[in-house]
């Protein structure tokens, strides 16, 4: 596996901003009705925000094995 | 809780897009919400009289963390109850190890569902969300 070196202060400000998107993303699926044509792009970005977000466990532990 | 009105929440945090979605997810739900941008004046409106049920408290903020907040109040507010949002909690263990009754951590990033259910823990003791 390619080593990953992510700072701490660098995960910090990802875990912020993706808290964002998901925590948007939320609020815009409970408002947008089924069938509105926005609705697919939302769950899109909700999704990848979603995997990012698991993503992080990762990336934090492979911090901590490398520093 | 204060009759029939629903809690009353204090978010405080540094970064204003996380203050408005806390702020409208915890809405939807039916809580009222006042915010702080700092913890200087997070602890000047949890002195100030208001009947805030739930402080909602940001570990990582300039000049005034979360926790250094919750200290300058708690002789104060030993009722109060506090949910740290923190991506680094880590930081909090670092400086108690156990958090006090009526405290409980939310580690970021969260979903809407994560942080109603945080919240209903803390007021309620029920993981149930809705109308309040």
């Amino acid at each position: 596996m390619s080593e990953v070196t992510i700072g701490t202060d660098v995960i910090h400000r990802l875990k912020n901003h993706i808290a964002i998107i998901v925590g948007f993303c939320d609020l815009l699926l409970a408002e947008v009705p089924e069938g509105d044509p926005h609705r697919a792009d939302i769950i899109e970005v909700h999704k990848a925000a979603r995997d990012a977000m698991a993503l992080l466990p990762e990336a934090t532990r492979q911090k901590g094995e490398l520093s | 809780m204060t009759g029939s009105q629903s809690p009353l929440v204090l978010v405080v945090d540094d970064e204003e897009p996380i203050r408005q979605m806390e702020r409208r997810i915890l809405e939807k739900d039916g809580y009222r919400v006042i915010e702080a941008g700092n913890g200087a004046d997070g602890v000047a409106m949890l002195k100030d009289g208001k009947t805030i049920e739930l402080l909602i408290a940001d570990l990582d903020m300039p000049e005034m963390g979360g926790e250094e907040m919750v200290r300058r109040i708690r002789t104060a507010r030993p009722d109060l109850k506090v949910l740290y949002v923190t991506a680094h909690i880590d930081k909090l263990l670092d400086v108690r190890q156990m958090l006090w009754e009526g405290e409980a951590f939310l580690d970021k990033p969260f979903t809407a569902k994560g942080l109603l259910e945080a919240v209903s823990l803390l007021l309620y003791g029920t993981l149930s969300t809705g109308k309040h």
